[in-house]
């Protein structure tokens, strides 16, 4: 008959040791996790904000197209500004030449809800076909536009849209502004003259 | 154990009131709202609002200020009146943010306020914390 001995029972000091490679082990772990958990949450915030943006595109393009007549067509481009791009004064100008015929206007008195020759800013986006935007919504000098969006028709610019005062709360342009501009650049006078056809058509 | 308790009912939606004249406030805010499950109703003026509120008692109501037929203010001060929707939150929903329009706000009983262009973000913040979620 064989007789083994006994292993010897694991001394206190041995136990603590492996306890505490494994308590190291774990904390690698959650080190790991944690940092993969933040990259996560970054990466789903980076997603929510551009859901944000697609839906609130989606939501000014839908308005533009919904309208079956300029006047709600004209309607509809007016809550984008306000309650998409936050602005407070504009004007909707439809271009003849160096001239600018206003079609819709918020918020502006005087000369510029009357038709006037294009001149400094707006002129010069006219003839670049480049929108342009101070580099905070309050504007960079008193007087000057604080955005100017040309308006196209296929590759000619049809009208402009020039924002003379954002709200006073918005306090940053943020990407979504590029984005929806360019939106408002390519579609709303498409959008604009398909309204004035339907209306047009009966 | 109650039926509403019980663990296979299906939860019942919060109900949100929107009055706002805007079409495009509409569209953006019911899809932030429905993207979180909340229930949303719509009325298109300050009295439209009034009703559609009394009808369907809703857990929140956001309230555009400048309105046809009705504004916000004087649809807040009557839905104040109301008991039934006198402890309702309102939270107004305005272009000005200026203090006597915040106060004027406020005096006619609205519980909060955020200001356009909308932050969904900041929205469902303040949605989520007066329906205590």
């Amino acid at each position: 008959m064989r007789h083994e001995t006994p292993a010897r029972p694991a001394s206190a000091a041995e136990r603590l040791d492996r306890c505490q490679a494994e308590l190291v082990t774990l904390r690698r772990r959650l080190e790991s996790a944690e940092t993969a958990n933040q990259r996560l949450a970054r990466e789903h915030a980076r997603l929510d904000e551009r859901v944000s943006v697609f839906t609130r595109l989606w939501v000014a393009a839908t308005a533009l197209h919904e309208a079956e007549n300029e006047a709600s067509a004209l309607r509809a481009l007016e809550e984008v500004m306000i309650n998409l791009a936050g602005t407070e004064e504009f004007g909707v100008y439809e271009v003849e030449g160096s001239t600018l015929a206003p079609v819709h206007t918020c918020g502006l008195t005087g000369a510029r809800r009357r038709r006037h020759r294009a001149a400094g800013l707006v002129a010069a986006v006219l003839s670049t076909g480049e929108t342009w935007r101070a580099a905070s919504p309050r504007g960079d000098a008193e007087g000057e536009p604080a955005a100017c969006i040309p308006l196209r028709l296929g590759k000619r610019v049809a009208a402009v849209v020039v924002v003379w005062r954002f709200l006073p709360q918005k306090l940053a342009f943020e990407p979504f502004d590029a984005e929806l501009f360019a939106l408002l650049a390519a579609r709303a006078v498409p959008a604009l003259r398909a309204a004035r056809l339907l209306e047009a058509a009966g | 154990m109650t039926p509403s308790a019980h663990p296979d009912a299906t939860p019942t939606r919060r109900k949100i009131l929107l009055v706002d004249d805007s079409a495009t406030t509409h569209m953006w805010i019911g899809m932030i709202l429905n993207k979180s499950e909340y229930e949303m109703v719509s009325a298109r003026d300050g009295e439209e609002g009034v009703e559609r509120a009394l009808a369907e008692l809703p857990d929140l109501i956001l309230m555009d200020v400048v309105m046809p037929r009705m504004d916000g203010f004087e649809a807040c001060r009557r839905l104040r009146a109301h008991r039934a929707t006198r402890a309702t939150p309102i939270v107004m929903v305005t272009t000005r943010a200026e203090a006597k329009n915040v106060e004027a706000g406020f005096t006619s009983g609205c519980s909060d306020y955020i200001t356009k262009p909308i932050d969904g973000l900041e929205l469902l913040s303040k949605v989520r914390s007066f329906l205590g979620e």
